[in-house]
């Protein structure tokens, strides 16, 4: 059963295409990662789905409905540009959004004290938004999406711009929020953080889907390269003819190898000039993945 | 319907809570009551302008005097003094002496009397300046000209009772015939007065409509540049967010009219009361259905613009920017002010009927004419509201759609003949693309 899915989905702005004949499923209950680079068409598909814009051609269908207006109501979304009103007092303005949600005024101020009291910000109820540091202000937005308890939680670069704190804050609560049944969507630019959370992911480039599935059905896709950690020169690996790439990092390197190659030659080469300290056959990373497809003709 | 009440609900409180908004509400009755208070409390702390008589022929200072405890109004404002001249001293040093107490500020002024040309006698006054305050007025238009001609009529053998029903007050009726049944009324200074209400009402619908579209616009640009707007749009359409930002605005208007025309009233009652002999201020509220088209049009005006309003100033991220895009909605609504004058003494020309049928300028210039005499048919106010509707209708089509693209949308704002492109563009097609998107 898919809490979202999008057929064929298109999104134009005037000659601009932004989101080119997308399809994509998110499975209920998962979390699921729209990943790729800025201008990727990620914040559109994301919008479209909210239902904050139409699409052009295509259809969507979230949590069973023809589209996310007809159940914004059980839709929570935390959009990547956030604001707050800066002169409402903290817990009227999650009321306020509560009641937006569809909970009557007073339920969603209960629950907004409640859950601000439950994430450290209880003494700041009665403080005006412009009051609170920006840490405490991020809290809020997140809290304000979670308020209504959604069945579908939307969010677009959740992490971007948090600091430590918020962003661990805010990954725990993903996951407290997949704990309880709900479904997670989100989108990142972030493929370390998409590959340590995701159970499905879709990778979108210059508008177009190029690549999904489950996290692990993806790798299983690409060879994997070398993990090396040595201490020395590293540029022999470069030169080597088995070697078809590295993402090499001064001590730190991802090798490939070319078809016919076997790791023992690499391993050999590689003792010959550094010092290793580690050598894992390993699977590739998402940001490996993702180099590998848009460089590849889709 | 509950969302639009629930976004109307917020905005109407976070305004009527600002600052700003108190200040708007407050500044017209202060003024009202600072314009009045404050001259009449600093000439009561300055005391009467003390006047010298010096060497009045006889029967002046007497009939000064009678003029000066006819009217107590006056005794706040002026006091006389005999000084003929002492024995030993010339007329001409005792002037120049008084001059130097006039010039000390010792003595506001002297009244003395003169030969005209044709010798007959005239008063002089002398001050340090030519003031035309009240009390100014009162002595050189009315008490000293009564006195010269008394003295004039005596000189001529009149008896002092046939001078006094000469010197009677001459009155001249003014008849006006009335509207609405047949026959003329003798015209009184509430009548005169009453001839203002198509400016004031006029003047009123017009300023609190301006005022509350120009913060209408800036509350828009604001949740637009500061994010709030996107979060918003997941839970209300832009359709509901729009509508109850308009109806916010409205809310707005009633508690500014409220508080205006409350304030206003009581002044006019209390004026009317305590110092407006004849002169009925409240004649101004006395016509309740003037009141209720004041509040229709301010309603239905108050739509009309500022879903245009709403919907141009989504495209733009700050005020600067609005400055050319708005630019037209401005100009709709100067016009009307700017022939308000003209319309309320000439109700029924071609030029006001013609001007009252255009919708941008009916909420204002129809409103003008019912409280013009004589009011327009009722047709003719029927046919032009109607009208109204079908432009608010459009005005509203068309903001809602400018809103629901502009309100993501980031960057250069478009030109005027952009935003008519815009306006054709089919359903959800927008020419530009929003920053953010990606």
């Amino acid at each position: 059963m898919y809490a979202v899915s999008m057929e064929s989905v298109t999104k134009r702005f005037g000659e601009f295409v932004a989101v080119d004949a997308i399809s994509l499923s998110v499975p209920a209950g998962s979390i699921y990662g729209i990943l790729g680079p800025n201008g990727a068409g990620k914040t559109t598909s994301i919008r479209m789905i909210s239902g904050i814009f139409a699409p052009d051609g295509g259809c969507v269908s979230v949590l069973g409905a023809g589209s996310g207006v007809e159940v914004r109501q059980r839709i929570g979304y935390l959009p990547e540009e956030k604001g707050l009103y800066k002169k409402m007092y903290a817990v009227d303005l999650l009321a306020y959004f509560g009641s937006l949600k569809g909970l009557s005024p007073a339920e969603a101020r209960r629950r907004g004290q409640a859950l601000m009291e439950r994430y450290g910000l209880g003494e700041y109820a009665r403080k005006k938004c412009e009051a609170l540091s920006k840490g405490m202000q991020q809290k809020l937005q997140v809290l304000m999406t979670v308020l209504h308890e959604p069945e579908l939680l939307i969010l677009d670069e959740p992490f971007s711009g948090l600091d430590p704190v918020n962003i661990e804050m805010m990954r725990d609560l993903i996951l407290e929020q997949r704990q309880a049944g709900r479904t997670i969507l989100f989108s990142t630019h972030i493929m370390d953080t998409a590959e340590k959370m995701c159970d499905h992911v879709c990778l979108f480039h210059k508008g177009r889907k190029v690549l999904d599935g489950t996290l692990s059905g993806v790798k299983s896709r690409f060879s994997g390269g070398i993990i090396l950690e040595f201490d020395g020169d590293g540029s022999f690996l470069h030169k080597l003819p088995e070697v078809s790439r590295v993402n090499d990092y001064t001590r730190h390197a991802e090798v490939f190898l070319r078809d016919s190659s076997s790791p023992q030659d690499l391993l050999r080469q590689a003792m010959e000039h550094v010092t290793v300290r580690r050598f894992e056959v390993a699977q590739p990373s998402l940001h490996e993945i993702f180099v590998r497809t848009v460089k590849e003709p889709t | 319907m509950i969302r639009v009440w629930r976004v109307a609900l917020r905005d109407y409180l976070e305004t009527v809570r600002s600052g700003s908004f108190i200040i708007l509400v407050l500044i017209v009755p202060l003024l009202l009551v600072a314009s009045i208070a404050i001259p009449r409390a600093l000439e009561r702390a300055e005391g009467p302008s003390e006047f010298a008589l010096v060497d009045l022929p006889a029967g002046w200072g007497e009939r000064l005097q009678r003029a000066y405890y006819a009217d107590e109004d006056i005794h706040e404002r002026i006091r006389f003094t005999p000084r003929d001249t002492p024995a030993g001293t010339t007329a001409a040093e005792f002037r120049k002496k008084l001059e130097v107490e006039v010039r000390g500020e010792k003595l506001y002024g002297f009244i003395a009397a003169e030969a005209g040309p044709d010798g007959a006698m005239n008063a002089a006054v002398t001050t340090l300046r030519a003031d035309d305050d009240d009390g100014a007025r009162w002595l050189m238009r009315r008490a000293l000209p009564a006195v010269v001609r008394f003295d004039r009529a005596r000189r001529l053998g009149l008896t002092p009772e046939q001078v006094d029903r000469l010197d009677a007050p001459v009155e001249v009726k003014p008849y006006v015939l009335s509207a609405s049944a047949e026959g003329a009324r003798e015209a009184s200074a509430t009548d005169r007065l009453a001839a203002y209400a198509p400016m004031i009402f006029t003047y009123l619908l017009w300023i609190v409509t301006f005022t509350l579209t120009q913060r209408l616009l800036m509350t828009t640009i604001e949740e637009k540049s500061n994010r709030t707007v996107e979060v918003i749009l997941s839970s209300v359409s832009p359709m509901e967010f729009m509508a109850g930002k308009v109806l916010a605005g409205v809310l707005e208007g009633v508690t500014v009219m409220a508080v205006w025309l409350f304030t206003l009233f009581m002044a006019a009652d209390y004026f009317t009361q305590r110092h407006l002999q004849g002169l009925d201020i409240t004649i101004l509220f006395s016509r309740t259905d003037h009141i209720a088209w004041f509040c229709v049009y301010f309603a239905l005006g108050f739509v009309l613009f500022a879903s245009l309003t709403v919907g141009l100033g989504s495209l733009c991220n700050s005020i600067r920017e609005t400055q050319n895009i708005m630019t037209p909605v401005m100009m709709l609504m100067v016009v009307p002010i700017l022939v308000m004058a003209y319309v309320g003494k000439n109700p029924n020309s071609w030029l006001s009927i013609g001007l009252s049928y255009f919708p941008f300028f009916t909420p204002f210039l129809m409103m003008n004419r019912i409280a013009a005499t004589p009011p327009p048919h009722s047709l003719e106010v029927i046919g032009a509201t109607l009208l109204l509707l079908v432009a608010i209708w459009c005005t509203t089509w068309a903001g809602a759609k400018l809103f629901r693209v502009g309100v993501l949308m980031y960057g250069k704002p478009p030109r005027i003949g952009e935003v008519w492109k815009l306006l054709r563009s089919p359903e959800g097609r927008a020419m530009m693309r929003p920053r953010e998107a990606s």
